[in-house]
């Protein structure tokens, strides 16, 4: 009996060892990041990794997606407990502090080489993607962020669209949510769980009326630099308490998040516009709205505070690769992400509708002339001239404050003169 | 020596569970406990980088929505043990003495619930529930439960009393057939009728299932984190919010504050309420045992 016993746990090991051995002649490149549900992505990730493998005989790529909301849930152990994956991305804004300052991230550069350097170009000086002087992520794809409408949807309400680089005031908007109401639609689907959802449109709305510009005056604000008790940042609120009071978005909204149920909603036609959607899902937009011989969509800045507002866009890019620095494997790590922001991939992303961060390694005027109308638009929204707006900050108490503010606005348990003064507070502005 | 080696084999049959209960609850219990005085986002290799004090407990006692947190967590708890175990008492006398043709069918439906997933109970409530969901839809409104800071958290409770009101139902179900039925017929000889019956006879007899019941529930009720984290977030703006989602905000939320050190500090609190509650009841159970 014990001798049988012996003999099947012998030969488990032996197997068990062997087929580890098997396993270890393999070098496993894993690469993680938030993006799931974005299919440009995921269709552009495939390609790089069959070409990766195919360059790397012997190296295979683990590709790995979480959503937005349960990334960190990942991320944060695998770093802390030092098993984190060799390429990843970091939202942006003060995690990407956290995670440089934790010491998680290869410095681009000193470790990317002239080549690498070149394909990144002026992206090398977007602030979002380095601290304290250096790179430390490569930016993948570029976005704009904004409000998509349907056409025929705008035209069965009797609006007009507004001309390409326009956008509607806040009134008109609200206009057309109560037109929209009457048919039993919303004016906009909103998914303000996500916090961004709330703070980009905030931002933008400052921006609208930042006469420093591009001073980043919001970027003071949260460092207590100046007082947020002036118009710019009154307006702002007052603007979304206007949007939210007059019935533009649903009631529920406050317990909808963004990427799953309002952009899920608008999909299914339930609401006239998207609000802080962006070229990250022009991949994903319903086909039957954007084929090669008409487009039913239109893009369109956050709304207007008034007619004679600027113009103000929220443009940056979105997913943002790291590399760990503690990876074994650091070179091969490096040699992916390098190929991600390559010519090659850049022309891979467009061809997956997902607008690349590269701009300036591929042919603009092709891009924009693509079949992919919708992409096509995007590519204009990005070339767009008029004011760009920070959306990236890494004052992460200051938002926090900013966002429940905002959000107990919407409830009508806090007012505007109240968030103003507990923002003064908590950002230590002392006058 | 007897009892000598009766200890000593005791404990090596121990060791594995031992082992296992060491490592994966007590281990981590202190370690997040040491953490809740130190300042860590969850990023760092080294957890106890920056000592803090008392730093984190005092964020979360000046933060309001720790108070709504812990309110709702007692509001959820009271909604279990007190009007989940109420329900499922009637529920479970109700069927037992119906004398139902299919009240086995009954049990069943009831039971369902219990088997699925909370995360889908959720997603499925959450359906019925929106503005456009099928709850409106029945009663003509336009209203939205959800963001209704008066009603959403009665509705949470609501949502967790239909999961899993079931599973206290088969408790008291099992208690009711082991009752002395003796005792009923000789009330009957008595000349007894139901009421007297019922909270005479059978709701004392039931009182250690009740215990039970409410053990358990509360227990769960501590724990309660899917149902909410599904249904609302913690949302609209942290009202709804229970203490383990208000740690999750605080540890893991996307776009949230990044500080597992004050995640910490509201799981000691977490610990420290059911501690306290046990406490309280084996001190209890002593005083009446000893009347």
């Amino acid at each position: 009996m014990f001798k049988h016993l012996f003999k099947v746990l012998t030969s488990t090991l032996i197997i068990s060892l062997g087929l580890g051995n098997i396993a270890k002649a393999e070098t496993v490149i894993s690469v993680v990041d938030w993006q799931s549900g974005v299919g440009g992505i995921t269709n552009a990730y495939a390609d790089f990794i069959k070409k990766f493998e195919a360059d790397n005989p012997g190296v295979k790529v683990e590709y790995t997606q979480y959503t937005v909301t349960t990334y960190n849930e990942f991320l944060k152990p695998a770093l802390s407990s030092g098993q984190g994956p060799d390429v990843f991305a970091v939202y942006p804004g003060p995690d990407v502090d956290e995670v440089v300052n934790a010491g998680h991230l290869a410095n681009l550069s000193e470790l990317a080489d002239d080549e690498w350097k070149g394909w990144l170009g002026n992206n090398i000086n977007i602030p979002e993607l380095g601290r304290n002087g250096n790179l430390y992520m490569a930016p993948q794809d570029a976005f704009t962020e904004e409000i998509w409408v349907y056409n025929d949807m705008i035209a069965d309400l009797g609006f007009d669209l507004p001309a390409f680089g326009d956008s509607y005031t806040v009134d008109e908007w609200v206009a057309i949510g109560k037109a929209a109401k009457e048919k039993g639609l919303d004016g906009l689907m909103f998914g303000p769980v996500e916090s961004w959802c709330v703070l980009d449109g905030f931002a933008n709305f400052v921006n609208q009326q930042n006469d420093d510009y591009p001073t980043d005056v919001l970027g003071l604000a949260y460092d207590g630099e100046i007082t947020w008790d002036q118009p710019m940042f009154r307006d702002a609120l007052q603007a979304y308490k206007t949007l939210h009071d007059n019935g533009v978005w649903r009631e529920d909204s406050l317990s909808m998040d963004y990427q799953v149920q309002a952009w899920g909603k608008w999909i299914d036609r339930e609401g006239v516009g998207i609000y802080c959607n962006g070229d990250w899902f022009i991949s994903s937009a319903p086909a039957e709205y954007n084929t090669p011989d008409s487009l039913g969509i239109t893009m369109m800045s956050y709304p207007k505070l008034s007619k004679d507002s600027p113009m103000v866009y929220n443009k940056a890019t979105g997913t943002n690769l790291g590399v760990n620095a503690n990876s074994p494997n650091l070179d091969l790590a490096l040699e992916f992400v390098k190929l991600t922001n390559s010519p090659w991939a850049s022309e891979t992303f467009a061809g997956y509708g997902q607008i690349p961060a590269n701009l300036a390694a591929v042919d603009m005027g092709a891009l924009a002339a693509s079949p992919n109308l919708l992409f096509n638009e995007g590519i204009k929204m990005l070339a767009t001239e008029g004011r760009n707006t920070n959306i990236y900050y890494s004052q992460a108490e200051p938002m926090k404050h900013l966002y429940d503010g905002i959000m107990e606005m919407f409830l009508g348990v806090t007012t505007i003169d109240e968030i103003v003064e507990k923002m003064n507070k908590e950002t230590g502005f002392s006058g | 020596m007897i009892y000598k080696t009766f200890h000593v084999k005791t404990l090596f049959y121990l060791l594995p569970a031992l082992f296992i209960f060491l490592v994966f609850n007590v281990l981590p219990g202190l370690t997040s406990l040491v953490l809740s005085f130190f300042d860590f986002t969850g990023f760092e290799t080294n957890l106890f980088r920056k000592f803090v004090g008392f730093d984190n407990f005092i964020k979360i006692y000046e933060d309001k929505y720790f108070w709504i947190a812990l309110k709702n967590t007692f509001l959820f708890v009271f909604g279990a043990v007190f009007i989940q175990t109420g329900i499922a008492l009637i529920l479970s006398i109700f069927i037992f003495f119906g004398n139902f043709k299919f009240s086995v069918l009954i049990r069943s439906i009831i039971f369902f619930p219990c088997v699925l997933a909370p995360v889908s109970v959720g997603l499925v409530w959450k359906k019925i529930l929106e503005q456009d969901g099928v709850l409106n839809a029945i009663l003509g409104l336009d209203f939205s439960w959800l963001s209704s800071l008066s009603l959403v958290m009665w509705l949470i409770i609501m949502v967790n009393t239909w999961q899993w009101i079931g599973y206290n139902l088969v408790i008291y179900y099992a208690g009711l057939q082991s009752l002395n039925i003796e005792l009923l017929e000789a009330s009957d000889i008595d000349g007894a009728n139901w009421n007297q019956k019922i909270f005479s006879i059978v709701i004392p007899l039931l009182w250690p299932t009740t215990i039970l019941n409410m053990i358990l529930n509360l227990i769960g009720g501590f724990r309660a984190f899917d149902i909410v984290y599904v249904l609302t977030r913690g949302g609209p703006a942290h009202y709804s919010e229970v203490l383990a989602s208000y740690l999750y905000y605080y540890s893991f939320a996307a776009g949230g504050p990044n500080k597992m050190g004050v995640g910490a500090s509201v799981a000691f609190v977490i610990f420290a309420c059911i501690l306290t509650i046990a406490l309280a009841r084996i001190f209890i159970s002593k005083r009446i045992e000893k009347n």
